[in-house]
């Protein structure tokens, strides 16, 4: 008969082994990555998951701050010759060496058909291969925020990519399966084991990665749950490890648990209301033969209608930071103070008096509801703010998939809409440029709906895409957007406030970005 | 002479059903125009409307729909559906891949609702006065008047969260049996079943337990049953081999009936669990606009009718020769 | 409670379904608060619990709305959309069910392949096609009336089939029967028969589905709205109010979807009550036609 203690210590080694062994990680977003591939969407929650697999020539820590990544470094030889340094002893998952072969693919694969990220590289002329160690990419034009998205820019094994016969993405053209849709193979901390779309997805850590490793995790299982009220009962039930995002009204709930708690930050993201200021007369309006919003009156009058205050207690339960800008916190160019024009309605009558709309007008305002957070509740709330200043607001709220089919470019088929942005590389030249800029046939604020035009405010977006300077590029970009703020072009609302379901067991970095990086997750 | 006459309705229908299949396709064609913009979905907010306009070129959307619908006939002929504009997958990869989750789903519910339906109806029926009569009768009337979301929710808050039995969302642990994948192989597979199943059944039971009791009231006080009953017969016997037996065919009628509400709560149902089946693929396409998906989708469900009443009829005809002597004078 | 209403007057629950329906006509305008102006609702006094002696009864939803005001509204636009989707579901099934059943071959093939058609194309699906196309036919109108002609003919279209193969069914029965027969031999002309013997014997298992359509048209038109297609949010029915509620069962402000889930249950209680009692008062068993 063995001894009792003998069996009992065989079985703690036991336990404590498998306890240092196997450290899963499982979390739920609300949709899956249609994709692995990580040309396919240029859009942060798949670049975000594809980011722990494949890595880029810089990278960002979880404040966003750029760092060195396959690239140790990098300079401008002239304005318009940048040369990147390549990390030494770098392997992908399949074994293979990382060389300035991969950047220069990688180069000619992002800007091929089918890619949605060829913005990344859009000023790029020429990728060249010095040595094996070095590539220059050469610019059309001076561009001082070359890799500023190179974060999400990521690297693909040249050899592996023509062994699959994946050498571009999926086109629309495309009548088979690319190999790289449910593959994967970077040079990441972490490898795709296994894959089923919309059900779930594997991952295991890279035993060969070339940093030191941040996190503990052997494995990660991330599974798509699209129902807010079952993704927050996954997570309260400890079936899922970590949920995001979660609902407002839950965040009191899983708080007062033992077992979970919520992390929370301000997100980059600027929701706002849109105006059409460039038709001669709106759509959906009782108004014929003139356009009530080409009068800044009115527009300021609904601006301090607004009880944004009411909005951010009661609608977004806190998870709000109302603001002045149409950038977030984290964007360069954001300027917390920046002040809200102030809610008074007794103001804001008096300017639709001024304006001649004493007895208001009929407007219909379209809004998703299924994008953003309570946007249509939001939405909602303003119907009455906007009543009591004499505007009846007819509210439209239709699925998103509906939504961007209306409202972008070509149709424009609104007069008054919500949207959310975010500036992508973190800059406001990038939201100057898609949504303030003149709209103009050679692509110049595509996404200005609703056709709001100050040239003082173009002049001063094309000098901010030329300069290099970082002083002056602040100067201009305050001067922008104190004038988008004077001219009330647009209607700024809030920033949403991230909230992320954790179990108690679990410690991570949140990103404001909305982006879960596995390198700073332990599991206790 | 009857053979013959039952290989040309039998022809006469194929013909129908095809005609059918065609007519579902025209119908999808003309809806997708309002389903949304499927290129918005593909690309990123940055891509400049330019380039979703060239993509939209790319994918033949800017083709009037007489042209998209054609070009769809002429590759269905040839059994290509396209690709998953969503997933960038085949789309008959993808629908084989969710089939199986919705079949077992649907079995599961189906049998549920039966094997509880059946007995709560019959006992209501026998013993209206009892307390447990009542009971069955409030669970029925609760499931037609809670709507499923409702009920989801509320399984999920007692059952995952509350007592920690049962997982909230997915099918647990699938086993590959060559392109067929089941979770009843794995007791995980077993646990992640109940919920929805239940969900889906609830609906259903309570149909089924008030009809059976509606049938049974009238069958139970008829000359027969009576006859029984002085025979001595147990009433559990009355009940089962006698009488339920007359309840079945408007179970059936009705079951059929319901067939196209179950579809929409099963969407819904596979939704709330994240089960992933067929019917949470449509709801996926429908928020993608996937317009390949959603159209080889509604030709599968077309079909599944199509074939449904095609056997229904033809096991009519041969069973019931009357039917085939009429139609000569009837049209 | 169930076993009670059996003991009485097969009619009672039809006579509080009638009285629910006069009384949502009447109540909206008793109604403390009126939800359509919007002007009156402050979003200050959202989530407000049920007090009997606040000026919300039964608390205030998200909004800041007075549920007790948004349930009598909810109320009649649910029954409002269930009734006039039943109408045209009665509409357009019974016609069709009484000629397949009637002239049998051609045109009842039609007929069932037509509602082949129909049976693949889910309530959602079609209530996105007929808003598409409404707003193309009717670019001027609003919103809200709109939503509401959406969901009746989606609704409508998704549920005349059931009616259709009950009436034919119904009509081949009593086509059969030897008093028809016997009718026929004496020369009643096909719409006398029709008329005279077809129809009164079909009104049965008609007006019993239309009751159990009734609820399923109720849960139809809550299921698009928890789905985001149905009423506007400014206008919202007993299924929109539970769709929106349900967010906030857990969170401690159950009443906003409770209240409504109950008020809902009642009404689909009373019209399947109803339709059981007429059903056994007007055909004995649902085997004759459902």
């Amino acid at each position: 008969m063995v001894p009792r203690t003998l069996v009992l210590a065989a079985f703690l080694a036991t336990a404590t082994l498998t306890g240092a062994a196997a450290k899963d990680f499982r979390f739920a977003f609300q949709s899956d990555v249609s994709s692995m591939d990580p040309y396919n969407l240029n859009e942060a929650f798949s670049l975000g998951i594809q980011g722990n697999v494949y890595e880029g020539l810089t990278r960002r820590d979880s404040n966003l701050l750029m760092q060195p990544a396959l690239a140790t470094g990098w300079q401008m030889m002239e304005p318009t010759r940048w040369r990147f340094t390549l990390r030494p002893n770098v392997v992908f998952h399949d074994g293979r060496p990382f060389t300035a072969d991969d950047v220069v693919f990688s180069a000619t694969r992002v800007r091929a058909d089918g890619s949605d990220l060829k913005s990344r590289l859009s000023s790029v002329a020429d990728v060249v291969k010095v040595d094996e160690r070095t590539v220059d990419f050469v610019l059309r034009a001076p561009n001082p925020l070359l890799p500023n998205e190179w974060d999400t820019w990521y690297i693909l094994s040249k050899g592996w990519a023509e062994d699959r016969n994946a050498t571009r993405p999926h086109s629309a053209q495309s009548k088979d399966e690319n190999f790289a849709t449910r593959n994967a193979n970077g040079t990441g901390p972490f490898q795709l084991a296994s894959r089923e779309p919309d059900v779930r997805s594997i991952f295991t850590a890279n035993g060969t990665w070339w940093d030191t490793k941040t996190h503990n995790l052997t494995r990660v299982t991330m599974t798509p749950v699209a129902v807010d009220a079952t993704r927050v009962a996954a997570l309260l039930s400890g079936q899922i490890d970590m949920a995001f995002p979660i609902p407002a009204q839950d965040v009191a709930r899983l708080k007062a648990n033992p077992n979970t708690k919520v992390l929370t930050k301000p997100e980059v993201r600027a929701i706002f209301l849109g105006l059409d200021q460039s038709r001669d007369e709106l759509l959906y309006s009782n108004v014929k033969g003139k356009n009530p919003f080409k009068d800044r009156r009115v527009r300021l009058a609904i601006y301090q209608a607004i009880d944004i205050q009411a909005i951010r207690d009661k609608v977004m339960r806190g998870l709000a930071t109302p603001t002045a800008m149409m950038v977030g916190p984290g964007v360069a160019g954001f300027d917390p103070d920046q002040q809200r024009y102030p809610f008074d309605p007794l103001a804001a009558r008096k300017l639709m008096d001024e304006a001649g709309y004493a007895n208001g007008f009929r407007i219909t305002l379209d809004c998703p509801n299924d994008r953003y957070n309570n946007d249509e509740a939001i939405c909602q709330a303003l119907v009455p703010m906007l009543a009591r200043i004499g505007i009846t607001v007819d509210l439209k709220a239709i699925p998103k998939v509906q939504y961007f089919a209306k409202i972008p470019p070509p149709k424009r088929d609104t007069s008054f809409y919500l949207l959310g942005w975010t500036a992508a590389g973190y800059d406001s030249l990038n939201t100057l440029g898609a949504l303030v800029m003149c709209p103009s046939d050679r692509g110049a604020g595509p996404f200005n709906v609703g056709g709001y035009c100050n040239p003082e405010v173009d002049r001063l977006t094309v000098a901010l895409s030329q300069e290099a300077d970082q002083l002056k590029r602040a100067a201009l970009t305050r001067e922008a957007w104190r004038i988008v703020r004077e001219d009330v072009a647009y209607l700024p609302l809030h920033n949403q406030i991230l909230a992320w379901g954790v179990r108690s067991n679990v410690d991570l970095a949140q990103r404001a970005d909305d982006i879960l990086d596995w390198r700073h997750i332990t599991v206790r | 002479m009857a053979a013959g006459s039952l290989l040309r309705t039998f022809a006469l229908r194929l013909v129908q059903a095809l005609l059918v299949l065609l007519a579902v396709a025209a119908v999808a064609f003309l809806l997708f125009r309002f389903v949304g913009d499927p290129v918005a979905q593909m690309v990123g907010q940055d891509t400049p409307p330019a380039e979703r306009e060239r993509l939209r070129g790319a994918l033949g959307l800017n083709e009037p729909v007489i042209a998209q619908y054609a070009a769809f006939l002429g590759r269905a002929v040839q059994g290509d559906f396209g690709v998953s504009l969503r997933a960038g997958r085949p789309v008959l990869d993808l629908i084989g891949e969710r089939l199986p989750a919705s079949i077992e789903l649907a079995l599961a519910a189906l049998a549920l609702a039966l094997l509880l339906g059946v007995p709560m109806g019959l006992f209501s029926a026998m013993r209206p006065r009892h307390a447990l009569a009542r009971i069955f009768d409030m669970i029925s009337l609760a499931g037609v008047s809670v709507p499923t979301f409702v009920i989801g929710v509320l399984l999920i808050a007692l059952f995952s969260v509350g007592l920690g039995w049962l997982p909230a969302f997915g099918r647990g642990t699938v086993v590959d049996l060559g392109g067929w994948t089941t979770g009843l192989l794995t007791g995980s597979g077993w646990m992640a079943l109940v919920l929805p199943a239940l969900t889906l059944a609830i609906f259903q039971l309570a149909l089924v337990q008030r009809l059976v009791r509606a049938e049974m009231q009238p069958v139970l006080q008829s000359d027969f049953i009576r006859s029984a009953r002085s025979r001595g017969f147990s009433e559990r016997r009355i009940a089962w081999r006698h009488a339920l037996p007359n309840a079945l065919v408007p179970l059936l009628t009705v079951s059929g009936l319901q067939l196209g509400s179950t579809i929409a709560f099963a969407m819904v149902t596979e939704a709330i669990f994240q089960w992933p089946g067929f019917g949470l693929l449509l709801l996926q396409s429908l928020q993608s606009a996937d317009i390949p998906v959603l159209a080889a989708g509604l030709m599968l469900i077309a079909l599944f009718f199509v074939v449904i009443n095609l056997a229904v009829d033809l096991l009519y005809l041969a069973a019931d020769p009357r039917l085939r002597q009429e139609r000569p004078h009837a049209g | 409670m169930l076993a009670s209403i059996d003991r009485l007057t097969p009619w009672r629950p039809a006579f509080w379904l009638v009285t629910l329906v006069a009384l949502v006509v009447v109540l909206p305008g008793l109604s403390p608060q009126d939800p359509m102006d919007s002007a009156a609702i402050q979003l200050a006094d959202a989530f407000t619990p049920p007090s009997w002696i606040a000026s919300f009864p039964f608390g205030s939803d998200d909004q800041g709305r007075d549920i007790l005001s948004l349930l009598l509204h909810g109320l009649r636009l649910s029954l409002g959309i269930a009734a006039l989707s039943v109408g045209l579901s009665l509409l357009i099934g019974v016609p069709l069910g009484l000629i397949a059943g009637w002239r049998r071959g051609a045109l009842d093939s039609l007929i069932t392949r037509l509602a082949d058609i129909q049976l693949t194309f889910p309530a959602v699906l079609l209530a996105m096609l007929i808003d598409g196309v409404l707003r193309i036919v009717l670019p001027a109108a609003q919103s809200g009336p709109l939503a509401i002609a959406v969901l009746v003919v989606a609704i409508g279209l998704a549920n005349w089939v059931a009616f259709a193969r009950v009436v034919r069914g119904s009509t081949r029965v009593e086509m059969a029967k030897t008093y028809v027969l016997a009718a026929r031999s004496l020369g009643t002309g096909r719409g006398g028969i029709l008329f005279r013997h077809v129809m009164p014997n079909i009104a049965g298992p008609v007006i019993v589905l239309g009751t159990i359509t009734l609820g399923t048209a109720i849960m139809t038109e809550a299921t698009l709205s928890f789905l985001g297609i149905g009423l506007p949010p400014t206008q919202p029915s007993l299924g929109a109010l539970i769709a929106r509620g349900q967010n906030f069962l857990f969170s401690g402000e159950w009443w906003i979807a409770v209240l409504p889930g109950v008020t809902l249950a009642l009404l689909i209680g009373l019209a399947n009550l109803a339709g059981d009692r007429l059903r056994r008062q007007l055909g004995g068993g649902a085997g004759s036609g459902v």
